[in-house]
């Protein structure tokens, strides 16, 4: 299944970043002659109403959602990470009043912060990764925390305070290469959550502002035309989104197996 | 039953532990209230001298690998005094005791557990060398290829991971680690337990050699007397909490004082069968040390008890020259 991730993901890498040097489209420029154009020779996925190129859109469309996607699960595996060590490794009290603000930021619906934050800021690619960097790093820092838990125990985490040890090496030494198995799978989870999160929010038109497409802003927009079989305004966006979420996802799986991780 | 009176020594002590007491609270209720106390550690006493070895033995639960760790600072003790080298390190600042912590190591029971999985046999051995700053990068390597081959490993494992080795290799690994930065006592804490029987004497022979070539103190934890007798000068048996017999290896081993000592050794098998003998078998099991029992802690379980023993504790006294037991009756 591994196989058939690092497959997936590399063809859609590929697809979005690659495909737009080669297939050397404007997805902006309209052609008023083909409005709504089903696929044909010229447009091979198509025209949209306003005339532009959809496979030139779809392409570019990727981009946005995966660098966000990777850079704010990369975010929030940092922010996640840092915290977790600290709550788990601190233990007691530290940990108690730490956990219990996660427990009460969770009680928020993720939507809503999300929505408020969305408003509150003019989403740029920016902001959007500040956002779900901000409402993701959780489940992270608690996996972090409860692996950390389990860590700090063992004799090799001893032997180094039986050295004199600082807290700072055994946080970064011991500790993080550690949990950092169960981190890299989480991330990897966290990469395709990110992505459909974005693609919500687009959905919703809470995403990035235009003109730059992303695939979630492309399924949204081809809603209104679903009525009039505009077929293949739906399926590529929503086929490269699949692509991705299983890939991410058989991946982490395979990074589960050979971390020997459980989630 | 916690004060000793001082062994009569001619080498000097490195070790003097006075009345030691570890306690763990038990928390419980949803405000999570102390409600008990587990009294793991609780008034031990005993000296270790340059150069000897001196076993600790008893069955699990009775505080011994927790005595072992308070010695080290590892567990915070509740109460008592540990002097290495006439100063009471439980008074020491952080500071202090990081320089005293590179003169007494410690070597772990479990070798699949003490040597961390995520770095190399070099980062290992050179761990405490790097966290104390000494030698820069060639002097520690040429430190990790002579430890390597102090403990009987060659210098080519140094790149390979710990899942690479055995059992018996991983405890070598471990022993080299301890070695490290040269220290004066060395805390084992069952160090063969977890091995085949054919290499425990493997690493009981190498622990001996070393101990000849740097002068090292051992304090050595085990469950068992077997072992304890191979390495041992004397020997301390711990039963919950509290010590109840300390001897001579040999003075031990030829006449137990304590009933609790002649049922540790009873359980050593002997390898004649034709040989006919006695077992004493201790009935029930070891009492809770959250609620140990009263007067004597092994009234509960000993053949010769009497009601005094429910009653009065037993004093920790010198019964014969050099041989301690806490037994109102021996």
């Amino acid at each position: 299944m591994g196989k058939l991730g690092i497959f997936g993901l590399t063809f859609i890498l590929l697809f979005t970043f690659v495909g737009p040097l080669i297939y050397r489209v404007s997805p902006d420029t309209t052609n008023l002659l083909y409005l709504m154009s089903p696929p044909t020779l010229k447009y091979p996925l198509g025209t949209d109403a306003l005339g532009r190129n959809y496979l030139a859109r779809v392409m570019v469309g990727g981009q946005l959602s995966l660098i966000v996607g990777f850079v704010s699960a990369f975010a929030s595996m940092v922010i996640g990470v840092i915290y977790g060590l600290i709550s788990g490794y601190a233990g007691g009290y530290v940990d108690g009043i730490m956990m219990r603000i996660i427990d009460i930021l969770l009680t928020i619906p993720g939507l809503f912060i999300l929505l408020l934050l969305d408003a509150m800021f003019s989403p740029s690619a920016f902001v959007l990764i500040f956002i779900i960097a901000f409402t993701s790093w959780f489940s992270i820092s608690r996996l972090v925390r409860s692996e950390v838990l389990s860590v700090k125990q063992r004799d090799y985490v001893e032997a180094a305070r039986a050295f004199g040890a600082s807290t700072w090496h055994i946080m970064t030494r011991e500790l993080l290469p550690n949990v950092m198995g169960t981190v890299m799978v989480a991330t990897t989870f966290q990469v395709a959550a990110a992505i459909i999160t974005i693609a919500t929010l687009s959905f919703l038109g809470l995403g990035l502002p235009p003109p730059t497409p992303n695939w979630g802003e492309l399924l949204n927009s081809s809603m209104s035309y679903m009525y009039q079989d505009a077929w293949w305004l739906i399926y590529p966006p929503g086929i490269c989104l699949l692509i991705t979420m299983m890939s991410f996802n058989f991946i982490s799986e395979a990074l589960q197996g050979v971390f020997d991780s459980r989630l | 039953m916690s004060m000793a009176s001082p062994v009569p020594t001619t080498r000097p002590k490195l070790l003097s532990v006075k009345n030691l007491k570890k306690h763990f609270p038990i928390t419980g209720g949803i405000f999570s209230q102390v409600v008990g106390q587990v009294r793991a550690v609780d008034g031990v006493s005993f000296e270790v001298d340059t150069g000897e070895t001196l076993g600790l033995v008893g069955e699990s639960g009775c505080g011994k690998t927790t005595t072992g760790r308070a010695v080290l600072r590892l567990v915070e003790p509740t109460a008592g005094r540990v002097e290495f080298e006439g100063k009471n390190i439980l008074e020491f600042s952080a500071g202090e005791m990081r320089k005293v912590r590179r003169q007494m190591q410690i070597i772990f029971q479990d070798p699949f557990g003490s040597l961390n999985p995520r770095m190399s046999v070099r980062d290992i051995i050179q761990e405490p060398l790097i966290i104390h700053g000494q030698g820069n990068r060639s002097q520690r390597e040429q430190r990790v290829k002579e430890l390597l081959d102090v403990v009987g490993l060659a210098s080519y494992h140094m790149q390979r991971f710990p899942h690479e080795f055995s059992g018996g290799q991983r405890q070598r690994i471990g022993i080299a680690r301890a070695l490290a930065l040269k220290p004066k006592l060395i805390v084992a804490d069952e160090p063969v337990s977890a091995l085949d029987v054919s290499i425990q004497s493997q690493i009981l022979n190498l622990l001996e050699d070393l101990q000849q070539e740097f002068g090292l103190t051992y304090l050595f934890i085990a469950h068992g007397l077997n072992v304890i007798r191979h390495i041992s000068d004397r020997v301390a048996v711990m039963y919950l909490g509290v010590m109840v017999e300390m001897a001579d290896s040999l003075e031990i081993y030829q006449r137990p004082l304590h009933p609790y000592t002649e049922a540790l050794f009873s359980a050593i098998p002997i390898p004649n069968p034709e040989l006919q003998r006695s077992r004493m078998v201790l009935p029930g099991d070891v009492p809770s040390p959250a609620h140990p029992p009263s007067g004597c802690r092994f009234h509960t379980r000993c053949p010769i008890a009497q009601d005094r023993c429910r009653t009065e504790v037993p004093k920790w006294k010198e019964s014969k020259p050099g041989h301690f037991v806490a037994c109102h009756f021996r």
